[in-house]
């Protein structure tokens, strides 16, 4: 800000106005001071001067009265020491005298020391020497007369006159200091006035520079306030010369630049704000441009992204709506008679479905559109008032050749199409057409990918296809089960597919050569190798195949064939080979040999014998194994027929039984705890398995001993057991025991013979019949084969209770060699709860009843044995613990009255009787051999 | 004489082999399985061993190959096999079969081939 010069400076004025002051308080001070100090002088000289005078004539006063005393004791004592201080009185009162006569004295003080002068003089040189003269002489009378002669009136006057001159000179100080106090007083008044005065001088000076500098800046504060108001503001004190003036002139230049800067800006305000205005409405079509330009690029990105068909035709015919507002608008594809409508009413598109689009074809394969401006209809015209024109336009989609497949429609109201419109629509056609058929061509593509995929997916073999790189492009479900990968869309580098393969594979070296002759090698010939999962699950054939596409290669195919089966089969078909022909070459050996060495050599005749009997049973041996074989090959071929019927198995065991009733080593037995046996089965092979399965208890249990064949229910299964107390298998034998050729080999069976065959037979059998077979065995303990097969009718298990008093699980054993008799009988006492025991040798059935005392026993007279029926029931009434067991006899061909007597056999009954008879004896017999009649023999009665 | 081992699992081939070779009047001794061959061979000194390929316990290859060297030197060696396969074969001759016999075999066969080899 630019400052005026004052020519009156504040600041000058004020320094020079203070030290005119200062200086005159100064110099009145020093004056008032300076009188006040010698006021003061004076007076102190004053009384100094006057107490020495008092003291000089007090001095005086006393040199005198003792000089007197002194004469006065001399002229009464005559005492020379009188004499001598009256000397010194007067040498004292003459130094007083002097000192006294040296002060500025009053004419009656000088008179008076005059005469006191005059006197002493006298008085020392005439009077005392005289007096000393009496006191000399002693004549005191002398004396005293001279004493009183004057001297002494003399000396008292001059005491006298001094002591008044003394008080004279006390008074004087006296009123001396009174003189002094009052100007003290004085002075101090003098010196408070002028303090006063300064004070108001001062008072005075601030208050005028005061008023000279706060007026103008209150003055400068209202104009700064009003200035704020925008008021134009003229500031009075602008006129002085001084600083005040300087700034309140800047103040003013401040406030008229200030609103002159204003007014500049509001100025410039206003430009800016018509700017403001202008851009807004260039942002504004700006804006509008962008929309238009992105829908226009959205509508680029549907046709270039949208394949599917359908999602496509709707986004772009709502782009068109979007770009070119349309108050109705319809895009109908003729051939499938499918649309996309906006604005119109289903009767209205029903219309247009239905109308004949004929003429409107025919035109627009001529005319670019048609643009047709009619009067709108009452319902067009909506809440308009007046006339409103409706605009149609119509335009054709073509395709590459030209053909209409697809019309747009659409119609403004009071709002004409523009011509711009019009080419922007038709050319939007044109690549709607274009979007159109490349989806066609997309959904084709699709679907042929589909089909192929869906092909690939349901073939058995894993398909991949892998790139020049090996990535794999394409697989099918069975490739991804293989790999164990889930689907992605994207491709799997070779490394990762391949790694995974070869880290399963058993044969990974041979696997990643084979992958890398095919994926490196140019070749057409298709490959393979063959594989096996470290897992040990699959075996695997690949098979490689170079695919070329126009004599260049794309990729390869790889095709895993799984080969499980098939090498399993071979596998087993070349142990089975070899295991046939070692079994077939043992007896064609002995054949050969013994033959051979019949005829070349002399032999003799027990020798000759002993080499045709071997021949004959190795004969047999081959014969049989070869049937057992081609039995189970036409079972396992499924070609074997079966005859299936309604079976009960207790028949087949007993059948078993008798089949084996010469067996003299081994004690055979059919124990029968099952309240059901009937089966679907074919009774002759479920005789074969049973058949199979006691000869192998025979035969594994050469010391002899029991062979039992056990019935019972499980469930809804007949479970039979054969149990033998034979060799017993080893446990790590048991699982391959039912696969062909699996014999146990030591020494111990070498010798039983067999063919290898009969228990991969027996599981053939009993699986096809829907059960299951297994061992239970202990090496020397014996072993137990049990089958399942599941029962002909669900029966429920009967609760059946043994007769009263008799142990749960009582048995009774029927010794008869007539099985449907012995299975009646069975029937019977099994639905009463017993344990039925059949026994055909009698030999055996003595030991087993004397081992386990049953209820009791039925036996039949002609077992055709060596030990008859009648042998059997002697050795038990012989034995003590079986006499008691009451005895039926089934059949009596050969009555013996002799015999009748012997036992005390009341009646027999012959056959044939009706069955029942004989059950409902037995049970009779049973229940009354629990009281009187112990160890009864019942025959059955004949009539 | 000669002191002859036949080691055969199958009774009556052995009872064929014994008869062909007792008619030559030949001293023979017999094995059931490998174990028993093995245990014989171990135990005394023969001239010729008749031994079968497929015996339990111990096959006739296992028995060579568990035999000393000087046993085998000491010994003539004929194999019986029902598996005439090179590989086989070839294995036998590597752990010191020196003759082969496949099943089925004929009588005289083997007994010329003793003839000439005693």
């Amino acid at each position: 800000m630019r400052f005026r010069p004052q020519t009156k400076s504040i600041r000058s004025e004020f320094l020079w106005k203070s030290a005119v002051y200062v200086l005159g308080i100064i110099i009145l001070g020093t004056l008032v001071t300076l009188f006040i100090l010698n006021n003061q002088q004076d007076h102190a000289e004053n009384q100094d001067y006057l107490l020495e005078k008092a003291e000089a004539a007090e001095d005086v006063e006393q040199s005198l009265q003792q000089l007197f005393y002194h004469v006065r004791a001399y002229y009464s004592f005559q005492n020379q020491t009188d004499l001598q201080n009256i000397n010194q009185d007067i040498r004292e009162l003459e130094t007083a005298l002097n000192t006294y006569q040296d002060l500025d004295l009053a004419p009656e003080e000088e008179s008076f020391a005059e005469s006191l002068d005059t006197f002493m003089d006298t008085y020392e040189n005439t009077n005392l020497p005289e007096a000393i003269a009496f006191v000399e002489a002693d004549d005191y009378e002398g004396l005293r007369t001279y004493a009183n002669q004057g001297t002494n009136q003399q000396i008292d006057s001059l005491i006298e006159e001094a002591s008044d001159l003394r008080e004279a000179v006390f008074t004087n100080l006296q009123e001396e200091y009174d003189t002094a106090m009052s100007e003290s007083n004085r002075n101090i008044v003098l010196a408070m006035g002028l303090g006063l005065l300064v004070f108001l001088t001062m008072l005075l000076g601030s208050q005028r520079l005061l008023s000279r500098l706060v007026v103008p800046i209150e003055e400068l504060t209202a104009a700064s306030d009003e200035l704020t108001k925008g008021n134009a503001v003229k500031v009075a004190a602008a006129s002085r010369d001084d600083e005040i003036g300087a700034l309140a002139r800047s103040f003013e230049t401040m406030s008229t630049t200030m609103r002159e800067n204003e007014e500049e800006l509001q100025a410039q305000n206003e430009e800016l704000q018509a700017q403001q205005e202008m851009l807004e409405d260039a942002l504004d079509q700006t804006e509008k441009e962008k929309n238009k330009i992105d829908r226009y690029s959205q509508l680029n990105q549907t046709m270039s992204t949208k394949l599917d068909k359908e999602a496509f035709l709707t986004s772009i015919f709502r782009y068109v709506n979007e770009l070119y507002p349309n108050d109705r608008s319809i895009l109908y594809l003729l051939e499938e008679n499918d649309y996309r409508a906006m604005g119109l009413t289903k009767q209205g598109i029903a219309q247009w479905k239905e109308a004949d689009k004929s003429s409107w074809i025919t035109r627009l394969k001529e005319e670019a559109h048609i643009h047709v401006t009619r009067e709108a209809t009452p319902e067009e015209k909506g809440i308009a008032d007046g006339a409103v024109q409706a605009h149609d336009y119509y335009t054709a989609v073509k395709d590459a050749n030209g053909t209409i497949f697809a019309l747009f429609a659409c119609t403004r109201f009071g709002y004409p199409y523009t011509e711009e419109d019009m080419e922007e629509i038709e050319s939007l056609m044109s690549h709607i057409a274009l979007g159109l058929e490349r989806s066609v061509v997309y959904e084709e593509i699709t679907r042929a990918r589909k089909l192929s995929q869906d092909i690939l997916d349901n073939v058995n073999e894993a398909i991949q296809f892998v790139d020049d790189d090996g990535a794999m492009l394409q697989n099918n479900d069975a490739m991804e089960e293989l790999l164990t990968y889930e689907n992605t869309a994207e491709a799997v580098p070779a490394e990762e597919w391949m790694g995974e393969m070869l880290h399963r594979a058993e044969e990974e070296q041979a696997l990643e050569a084979f992958y890398r002759a095919m994926l490196e090698q140019e070749t057409k010939e298709t490959l393979s190798q063959q594989f096996e999962l470290k897992d040990g699950s699959r075996v695997i054939t690949v098979y490689g195949t170079a695919v070329y596409n126009d004599d260049e290669r794309v990729g390869t195919v790889f095709v895993y064939r799984d080969m499980t089966r098939e090498h399993e089969l071979d596998k087993m078909k070349s142990e089975l080979v070899s295991t046939v022909s070692h079994e077939l070459r043992t007896p064609l050996s002995s054949v050969l040999g013994f033959t051979e060495l019949l005829l070349t050599k002399e032999l003799k005749p027990e020798r000759q014998k002993r080499y045709l009997s071997t021949i004959h049973k190795e004969a047999k041996r081959l014969t049989n194994l070869i049937n057992d074989f081609l039995d189970l090959q036409r079972m396992e071929a499924g070609s074997q027929p079966y005859q299936m019927e309604d079976l009960s198995m207790d028949a087949v065991a007993m059948d078993v039984i008798y089949q084996f009733k010469n067996e003299q080593k081994h004690r055979l037995s059919f124990v029968d705890q099952s309240y059901a046996a009937k089966v679907e089965g074919d009774r002759e092979r479920l005789y074969q398995v049973l058949t199979n399965l006691v000869s192998n208890a025979v035969k594994f249990s050469p010391e002899g001993g029991e062979v039992t064949i056990h019935f019972s229910n499980s469930g809804s299964d007949l479970l039979v057991a054969v149990e033998d107390e034979g060799l017993g298998i080893p446990p790590e034998a048991k699982d391959s025991l039912f696969n062909k050729f699996q014999r146990i080999d030591n020494s111990d069976r070498r010798n039983i013979g067999g063919t290898g065959l009969g228990l991969a037979i027996c599981r053939e059998i009993v699986e096809r019949h829907g059960g299951r077979i297994w061992v239970e065995s202990e090496t020397g303990q014996g072993s137990t084969f049990f089958f399942r097969l599941p029962l002909k009718h669900q029966q429920q298990a009967r609760t059946v209770t043994t007769p009263e008093g008799y142990p749960k699980g009582a048995s009774v054993v029927i010794v008869e060699d007539d099985t449907s008799l012995a299975l009646l009988l069975s029937e019977e006492l099994r639905s009463h709860g017993f344990r039925v025991i059949h026994h055909l040798n009698p030999e055996h059935a003595y030991r087993d009843i004397v081992r386990t005392v049953p209820a009791a026993v039925v036996v039949d007279l002609m077992l055709g044995e060596a030990t008859d029926g009648w042998d059997l029931i002697q050795r038990l009434k012989e034995e003590q613990t079986t006499n008691d067991i009451p005895i039926i006899i089934s059949s009596a061909l050969d009555r013996s009255d002799e015999k009748v007597q012997k036992y005390g056999i009341e009646q027999y009954l012959t056959k044939p009787y009706p069955p029942q008879d004989l059950s409902a004896a037995l049970l009779k017999s049973i229940q009354e051999s629990r009281g009187t009649e112990k160890g009864a023999i019942l025959f059955p009665d004949h009539q | 004489m000669s002191h002859i081992l036949v080691a055969d699992d199958e009774e009556i081939l052995r009872m064929l082999i014994v008869d062909t070779l007792e008619d030559l009047g030949h001293d023979i001794e017999e094995a059931e399985d490998g174990g028993e061959a093995l245990q014989k061979l171990q135990e005394q000194s023969f001239d010729l061993v008749v031994l079968d390929y497929m015996m339990p316990e111990r096959t006739g290859l296992e028995v060579l190959q568990s035999l000393p060297d000087q046993i085998k030197e000491d010994t003539l060696i004929i194999m019986l096999t029902a598996k005439a396969q090179d590989a086989d074969r070839e294995a036998a001759l590597q752990a010191g079969a020196r003759y082969f016999v496949a099943k089925p075999f004929s009588p005289g066969e083997l007994e010329t081939l003793v003839k000439d080899v005693l």
